[in-house]
């Protein structure tokens, strides 16, 4: 998340002096309505017209910390074992720290550690339990659900979730009472626990109990290059270094192992203690589940070893829409992009047209058959030393002769045209492979062979598939939907962007390959502005080696590295698809392996085409739109968009789910509603809280409606914009006359984009639970310079923290932002990853504190943010700012 | 033998001599002491992962059909996946692969007619050793070019591969 430029590089960079400033000028001093500390105040300058600032910060009612964590300003009640469970509410964001002990910042817990937490909460059926880790390079934390039921056994959790990754997530079968374990594996970090937020990640790398995966079956791949040179490299020797025994499969590849079922656990030593250095060993008195762990613990131990490249349960997958054809199983590249959920719901309409602009296609290719559009296509190439077809000049033919006259042509088109469109067979049957979007057409435009192509005949292709005027002579009956540029090179030309951006201005989506130069230099057409430029990864996901990358990278798709062979399926790890074989003197119809960012574009034009298929009204400025705001992807490398992945691995059902939204209504081109809090829990006690309503996206909405679903609920504006009704409202809730007892309801938000849910819980009666949003620094930021003038400290007073800034000056036309937030891991940086924060207005919108502002009354809340941002970034979900506050007392 | 016979002796063994000479294919273009050569196959992916070229000397059935195996480990189906049978009495087959290159465009061939010298203990071939044009517009996918050849035996234990400017770009060696 940004702040203003000043703001953003400044808070965390030029804060040394701030804070010895503050260290210099504030212990004690300055006044407050509230009994916390307050370090006092640093005059900035004249105090002509020093004026005091003053509001109330909210917990937000749905946001919890952690009662045992290391700020040692914290009230510390322990939650270290079942009887000592801390109560949260739910739904519920809490924050929390562990660490194992003498790790971490120094603080309370540094020496003692505190490895559990534990927290009592109902929960109901199918709602996520998530533990975000806010870094996972120095604390590996799992996540343990025991039914609250009386009986707890450390030793046996009902569900287990002991990833290695930066999140845990369990589902829970049924309405109940549950007991909650955060457990610190190894290391240390701060955390946050999310229920009932819709926040789900479900990360790939997960590690749970609840998953159906052969009980004891571990597929391994070793790291080869860091094995000892002396080994004796057999599957059987490479199983005994980790404690396993070789199953199937062989070096060099994945390979199938499996638990010695006599010894117990035994990789890295870890054997039947009940707890060791690795973590609480697991006892059932059910051999499956015992089995089922130890299957788990075991992988999760893998995974922590150098020389292991991957550690995987062996699933057992439920078919989805699957084709039957006879190759599809090696086709790992469809499952990559999630196709065969997308096929749930659509596998392509014929009303859509891919033009494949290539080398022209082998039209009698088996695979092939009935997928070509009835135009036919056209061959553009000029040169019949490149056509090669005994066709002078330009012709109506688009058939593939082939490029060589010894037997060795490449038929590429043929290859991209089937990932595109393969014929498929879904309900049995079937040979060969699949394509991506089985049902849609192909127009087969022949602008490449022996030697290459010129852009002037690929030019003409553009225009013929977008409808233009070309040296054809004729225009088909239908212009392509999409067009897929399997090819390029390094120059580009003013000519040839005025080509595109008129195809593009057709409505014709337009696909192209990165190049295949491992450069980040432009690469043409896919660095032109309006075409959609694809790299290539391999089969971890990772930029494949020879993939171009830089500025002009918009996403990522599988091209396949063939030196590979990383699934252990005995064939390359390339992209297959159709192909012909003229070695033998006649034309064979084959199916080959291949890698390139040829073979990564098409699986995106194939999406954009399944995409069509379910919307035939989506424009290109929708696709880029919802690849900018990452709806139609999976983020990969650096949050948001890189050099690397663009904006990151296509989606195949993202994608189909994002157009079906669209065409229900769903305007992409107006922003989204972002509130803050994204939900309510005024507890048993709480009457009001603040709730900031922000434009979260790019363009103009307004809000029409806000409704409330009980007569106990009312929301009323405290200061909003007169046109568009964005700004800071107050939620109140009215317990007169309720009987004892929860109480849910909802805040509807209406705009003229998009309509916004809010869940609102109350209690009236019974014990609740205090609202906590933990021990508060709230901080007065020079706008300019990002330093901190004045901080205030303090716990919470009835679920509030009411601050004061005294003297407080405006001299040459000073603004400030005040920010709010904990600090419980002790790093004295508020508001990291799993520590709550807030800003006045609001983070997604911290507003200048000017001369002329309302100096009171600047309340707000500090609290986990659930706007669009978060959403953009699956498995991270909660944000970090990291905003250093001051440290004002000896650390014990 | 009187002369009558001897020269009818001597006529037939030229006959023999001439008659041989032409029913060697015309495509070798055999030259007095050079042995043919011949493509077998050509392919455009045949598994090379490093870019440098190689040449690889197959004098036996069992290491040609793991050469062939090798250059069509990426190809599914189709009719022409048997290996090619060769002689190896009186032939063996040469593996050229050109190197990985990151498009298409780039191509080994046997010119027509072929051209090969004879030299000291080794022959030199030359091969169409094409890249393509730097400002040509490419299929981006990536080749491995090979041309699997069959050649006759004869005095040679090496094989210098030179492109159409007579560099050397790979050498074929005889495994001792």
């Amino acid at each position: 998340m940004k702040y203003g430029s000043a703001v953003q590089g400044a808070l965390k960079t030029a804060i040394l002096l701030g804070g010895l400033l503050g260290l210099l000028a504030g212990c004690g001093g300055g006044s407050s309505g509230n009994p916390g500390n307050q370090p006092g105040n640093v005059n900035g300058g004249n105090t002509s017209q020093a004026v005091t600032l003053s509001g109330t910060v909210s917990g937000g009612a749905n946001v919890f910390v952690d009662s045992d964590v290391n700020d040692p300003e914290t009230s510390y009640v322990t939650n270290d074992t079942p009887d000592q469970a801390q109560s949260i509410p739910n739904p519920v964001m809490l924050g929390g720290y562990l660490n194992k002990a003498n790790t971490g910042p120094a603080g309370p817990l540094f020496a003692t550690g505190d490895r559990s937490d534990f927290f009592r909460v109902s929960l109901a059926a199918n709602q996520n339990v998530t533990v975000n880790i806010a870094d996972s390079d120095t604390g590996d934390f799992d996540l343990y659900i025991y039914f609250d039921d009386g009986s707890i056994d450390l030793f046996d959790p009902d569900f287990i979730s002991e990833g290695v990754g930066q999140t845990e997530t369990l589902t829970v079968p049924q309405d109940g009472d549950y007991l909650i374990e955060v457990y610190a594996f190894s290391g240390y970090s701060n955390y946050a626990l999310v229920i009932g937020q819709g926040i789900a990640s479900i990360s790939t790398d997960r590690l749970v109990s609840t998953d159906n995966f052969v009980p004891g079956e571990v597929i391994v791949r070793f790291n080869e290059t860091l094995l000892p040179l002396s080994m004796t490299r057999t599957p059987a020797t490479l199983a005994a270094t980790v404690g396993l025994q070789s199953k199937a499969g062989d070096t060099g590849r994945a390979m199938l192992m499996e638990l010695d079922r006599t010894g117990g656990l035994t990789v890295q030593g870890a054997s039947t203690n009940q707890t060791t250095t690795q973590g609480r060993r697991f006892r059932s008195p059910d051999p499956e589940k015992q089995l089922k762990m130890d299957t788990l613990r075991t992988i999760k131990l893998l995974r922590k070893r150098n020389d292991i490249r991957y550690a995987e349960p062996n699933f057992i997958r439920q078919p989805l829409q699957v084709p039957t054809d006879s190759y599809y199983g090696l086709q790992w590249h469809y499952p990559f992009i999630n196709l065969p959920t997308a096929w749930d719901v659509s596998t392509g309409s014929p009303t859509v047209i891919v033009a494949v602009i290539d080398t022209g296609i082998l039209l009698n290719h088996p695979d092939l058959q009935g997928q070509f559009s009835s135009d036919g296509g056209y061959d553009f190439i000029l040169d019949d030393n490149i056509s090669q077809d005994n066709e002078p000049g330009i012709d109506a033919n688009a058939d593939d002769p082939g490029d060589s006259r010894i037997g060795s042509s490449s038929f590429h088109g043929t290859h991209v045209a089937g990932t595109i469109a393969a014929a498929s067979s879904f309900g049995g049957g079937g040979s060969g492979v699949a394509g991506v979007a089985p049902g849609v057409k192909i127009m087969p435009l022949r602008v490449l062979g022996n030697g290459g192509g010129t852009g002037y005949d690929i030019l003409q292709g553009v225009r013929y598939a977008a409808g233009l005027s070309n040296d054809s002579g004729t225009i088909p009956p239908q212009k392509a939907d999409v067009i897929n540029l399997s090819l390029g090179g390094p120059g580009g030309s003013q000519a040839a962007q005025d080509v595109y951006t008129q195809a593009r201005n057709a409505g014709v989506i337009i696909v192209a390959a990165a190049g295949n130069s491992n450069v980040s230099d432009p690469f043409y057409p896919a660095a032109y502005n309006g075409v959609i430029s694809v790299s290539a990864l391999d089969m971890n996901k990772q930029r494949a080696p020879y993939s171009n990358f830089g500025t002009t990278i918009d996403v990522a798709a599988p091209g396949g590295d063939t030196s590979q062979d990383l699934n252990g399926d005995g064939y390359p790890d390339g992209v297959l698809s159709t192909v012909g074989d003229d070695s033998g003197g006649n034309i064979d119809y084959v199916f080959k392996f291949l890698q390139g960012t040829s073979m990564a574009s098409p699986h995106m034009a194939g999406v954009v085409a399944l995409m069509k298929s379910v919307n035939g009204n989506l424009t290109p400025d929708d696709i880029d739109n919802l690849l900018v705001r990452g709806q139609i992807v999976e983020d990969l490398g650096t949050a948001g968009r890189d050099d690397q992945f663009g904006y990151g691995m296509i989606d195949a059902r993202k994608a189909v789910d994002a157009a079906t939204a669209l065409a229900q209504g769903s305007n992409p081109d107006n922003p989204v509603i972002s509130a803050s809090p994204a939900s309510l829990n005024f507890g048993n006690s709480s009457t009001s809280t603040p709730l900031s309503i922000v434009n979260g996206g790019t363009g103009a909405l307004s809000i029409v409606s806000i409704s409330t679903s009980a007569s106990w609920l009312a929301v009323t504006p405290v200061n909003v914009d007169a046109g568009t009704q964005l700004g800071s409202y107050q939620v109140t809730v009215d317990r007169s006359g309720l009987a004892t007892g929860i109480y849910t309801a909802n805040i509807t938000i209406t705009s003229t984009s998009n309509t916004v849910s809010i869940p609102v819980i109350q209690r009236v009666g019974g014990q609740g639970t205090n609202i906590n949003a933990g021990y508060q620094y709230i901080l007065l930021v020079d706008e300019a310079t990002g330093n901190i003038v004045d901080q205030w400290e303090g716990p919470p007073q009835n679920g509030e923290y009411n601050f004061v800034f005294n003297n407080v000056t405006f001299d040459n036309g000073k603004t400030y932002f005040i920010f709010a937030g904990t600090d419980q891991n002790n790093d004295g940086f508020i508001c990291d990853a799993g520590e709550t924060c807030g800003a006045y207005v609001s983070l997604a919108q911290p507003i200048s504190i000017k001369d002329s502002s309302n100096n009171i009354g600047l309340d707000f809340s500090s609290g986990f943010t659930t706007g669009l941002q978060s959403l953009s970034a699956p498995g991270t979900g909660i944000q970090s700012q990291a905003i250093r506050r001051k440290q004002t007392k000896e650390i014990p | 033998m009187n002369k009558a016979e001897l020269g009818k002796s001597l006529t037939l063994a030229l006959l023999l001599l001439t008659t041989a000479c032409q029913t060697l294919p015309d495509s070798n273009h055999k030259q007095a002491g050079k042995p043919s050569v011949e493509t077998i196959w050509a392919g455009l992916h045949c598994s090379r992962e490093r870019a440098t070229p190689a040449a690889t000397w197959i004098d036996n059935s069992q290491q040609l059909e793991a050469s062939f195996n090798k250059i069509r480990s990426a190809t599914l189906g189709g009719k022409s996946s048997e290996s090619p049978q060769i002689d190896f009495n009186n032939e063996i087959a040469i593996l050229v692969e050109m190197g990985q290159h990151p498009t298409l465009g780039y191509r080994i061939a046997l010119p027509e007619p072929a051209r090969l010298e004879i030299g000291d203990d080794r022959i030199d071939l030359t091969l169409d050793w094409r890249q393509p044009s730097p400002d040509a517009f490419l299929a981006q996918v990536t080749s491995s070019p090979c041309l699997l050849l069959r050649l006759e035996r004869g005095n040679y234990h090496s094989v210098q591969i030179l492109d159409e400017e007579e560099s050397l770009r790979v050498i074929a060696r005889m495994k001792k």
